[in-house]
């Protein structure tokens, strides 16, 4: 093994293999940074460039795209409010107010930090316990999955905010139009009326964009006219109160951190999950455990941190039954699957025996992406913060472009703009009365997984409830999605 | 006594947007069941879940909900039912940036991808109270740009 080890590693630190990382770092960088270019996009697009790459260096510059993606991704939320990604889309929650309240400096620097932290952990994980772990994700059936579902959605309980009537009608909301599409068992079209577009459902990107990027700009414009009215000054800029990270604030979110990566980690291990429900679940998850001082959803670091630790963590913990059982946990994964074979390597438990070699210098390159991230995103974040120093007339009609961009580029399609729009509209006026846009996603965004295993399950249990009890785990995440709406019908009955 | 009078008041009209609320929710809820789920979800094949099964099961809990919320607001009078206030909003410019995103993505199939992003930017300037010719220009231009940088890559 050692043998094995040195000799990757010889090969993951030659120039050539640093410098496929580095080029993929800074790819994935601008990728993330861009709404609408999504990760696995980004991916298949440069899976054929590494052709006449050597299998290390191939494998080395499309893990630093995926990893600098998720990254990037990260800056867009806390500037503009607008996700570079949709596992990014939780960012916003505290990463934009904390912009608004001119400590977007510190934001970024947490999203990083934090990003980094979750990355590293997660390959440490992927290289110490790919084969035990894998072994664990083979017990996950459909029914066992249906569970961690219904388990992540009571957290949307604890996310709807002042009303949870409300904030539960916005997640089924979200599940309902996330239905919008192919049935998944019959194939037969729901809800498309007739748009050979909707045959694939509502583009995610568009739902992300529409309702957090697009509804915010309204709300910014009409505050923006409202104070043009009251005569305040129009410049808009936000000054940075603080642009340093103290050796209290790291104190302060480590925990978050630590408890994200494994939210990470596990939504990285279970295939299906992937990052943007593992970036959303480590947020609830993160809420719900707030401490008193805690001011999730107002700008709190430990939200950013908690987001990114997550979404981070996800990719090289989703490489773990990828190597070891050949099931890739995430569609990042599954188009590396594509580029394994492209060089001759077929992913799953024999890959060990017949390419160790290659296999530890994957490792070590994923190490190296790790830390040519935390170079990349420490320049890079500079340059960004500039942003939160243009006035607001300014940023406004260039967000509404980039809103307007980011849903073109996803399918190419105007019809996935119109759809930002009106998707832009409807949160516009769920936010305006109330109803939550974040459950509005969480239910979009669980939606189609949900009613997959839903589906499978029913057909492993033979449509009956009492064989749920022989699936130990299934009846564990059942009980702790009991126990949460318990704690939060406490919480909603104690007086505040 | 005025501040049992406004308290009247101000409890009437909060059940007045309850009764709204309810009417808006529950009848989309309807308007779901009795038409889009009939005319516009195919009945499929007869083996697993109907195809209809989760979009309807979401409409009949999304209209179910909606009573509960207008009973709290009946029933509670501490206010529990949730926050009930509705911010002041300005329609007109809302309504504005809205046609304009919605003309310019139609421009982008009409006059491509720059045009459209010169009057994305151009008119969301003028919604927003820029009067100086000049700087609407520079926007228009500006978005112009990213467009074309947007286009010339290939995105």
């Amino acid at each position: 093994m050692l043998d094995s080890l040195a000799s990757g590693a010889s090969d993951a630190l030659s120039p050539g293999a640093i410098a496929a990382v580095f080029g993929g770092i800074v790819l994935g960088y601008l990728v993330g940074v861009l709404p609408g270019l999504s990760r696995p996009a980004a991916l298949a697009v440069a899976v054929p460039v590494t052709y006449s790459m050597s299998p290390i260096a191939a494998i080395a510059f499309l893990v630093g795209v995926t990893k600098a993606s998720a990254a990037g991704g990260a800056t867009g939320a806390i500037l503009l409010n607008t996700p570079g990604e949709p596992s990014s889309a939780a960012t916003c929650f505290d990463g934009y107010p904390l912009s608004q309240k001119g400590e977007g400096t510190r934001a970024l620097k947490v999203a990083l930090y934090a990003s980094v932290f979750g990355d590293l952990i997660s390959t440490l994980v992927l290289i110490l316990l790919a084969a035990p772990l894998a072994s664990v994700a083979l017990m996950m059936g459909p029914v066992e999955m249906t569970s961690v579902m219904i388990f992540a959605l009571t957290f949307i309980a604890a996310l709807s905010g002042t009303s949870m009537l409300r904030g539960l009608i916005a997640g089924i909301l979200g599940i309902l139009l996330s239905t919008i599409g192919l049935d998944p068992e019959s194939a037969t079209p729901r809800m498309t009326f007739g748009y050979v577009e909707l045959l694939d459902g509502v583009p995610i990107v568009a739902a992300t964009v529409g309702m957090l990027a697009f509804t915010e700009m309204l709300v910014q414009a009409e505050r923006y006219a409202a104070s043009a009215r009251a005569g305040e000054p129009q410049n808009g800029a936000i000054e940075e109160t603080e642009k340093r990270l103290f050796w209290a604030d790291i104190k302060r979110i480590m925990p978050t951190a630590v408890r994200s990566t494994g939210v990470g980690i596990a939504a990285g291990i279970l295939p299906g999950l992937g990052p943007t429900i593992g970036a959303f679940l480590s947020y609830a998850i993160a809420k719900k455990t707030a401490r008193p001082g805690d001011q999730f959803g107002e700008g709190d670091l430990k939200g950013v941190a908690a987001t990114e630790a997550a979404d981070n963590a996800v990719l090289p913990a989703s490489l773990i039954p990828l190597f070891a059982i050949g099931l890739p946990g995430s569609v990042s994964a599954a188009i590396l699957v594509s580029a394994f074979m492209l060089h001759g390597v077929v992913p799953g438990p024999l890959v060990f025996q017949e390419h160790p070699r290659l296999i530890y210098g994957i490792y070590v390159s994923m190490i190296v992406a790790s830390l040519c991230m935390l170079l990349v995103g420490r320049v890079g974040l500079t340059l960004f913060a500039r942003i939160s120093q243009v006035p607001t007339a300014v940023i406004i009609p260039f967000v509404f472009l980039f809103c307007i961009i980011g849903s073109y580029v996803e399918r190419d399609t105007v019809f996935s703009v119109v759809l930002m729009i009106g998707l832009g509209g409807l949160g516009y006026v769920m936010q305006r009365y109330g109803y939550s846009v974040v459950t509005f996603l969480i239910g979009f965004v669980v939606g189609p997984l949900f009613e997959l295993s839903l589906r499978q399950a029913r057909i492993v249990t033979s449509n009956d409830l009492t064989k749920v009890a022989e699936h130990p785990i299934a009846v564990g995440f059942l009980l702790a999605g009991l126990a949460s709406i318990y704690l939060f019908l406490r919480r909603t009955e104690a007086p505040r | 006594m005025p501040n049992s009078k406004d308290a009247r008041s101000s409890r009437r009209s909060a059940l007045m947007r309850a009764a709204i609320e309810l009417s808006v929710v529950g009848g989309a809820c309807l308007v779901f069941l009795r038409w889009i789920a009939p005319n516009y979800i195919a009945a499929g094949t007869n083996l697993g879940l109907p195809p209809a099964m989760l979009p309807t099961s979401c409409a009949v809990a999304i209209g179910l909900l909606a009573m509960v919320q207008f009973g709290c607001a009946v029933f509670m009078r501490d206010g529990r039912s949730g926050r009930d206030e509705v911010a002041q909003g300005n329609a007109a410019i809302v309504a504005g940036l809205i046609a304009a995103a919605i003309g310019a993505s139609v421009l982008i199939d009409y006059a491509g991808l720059v045009v459209a992003g010169g009057a994305m930017t151009g008119l969301a300037s003028i919604l927003l109270g820029q009067r100086r010719v000049v700087v609407v220009a520079v926007m228009a231009l500006a978005g112009a740009g990213v467009m074309l940088l947007v286009a010339w890559s290939g995105l």
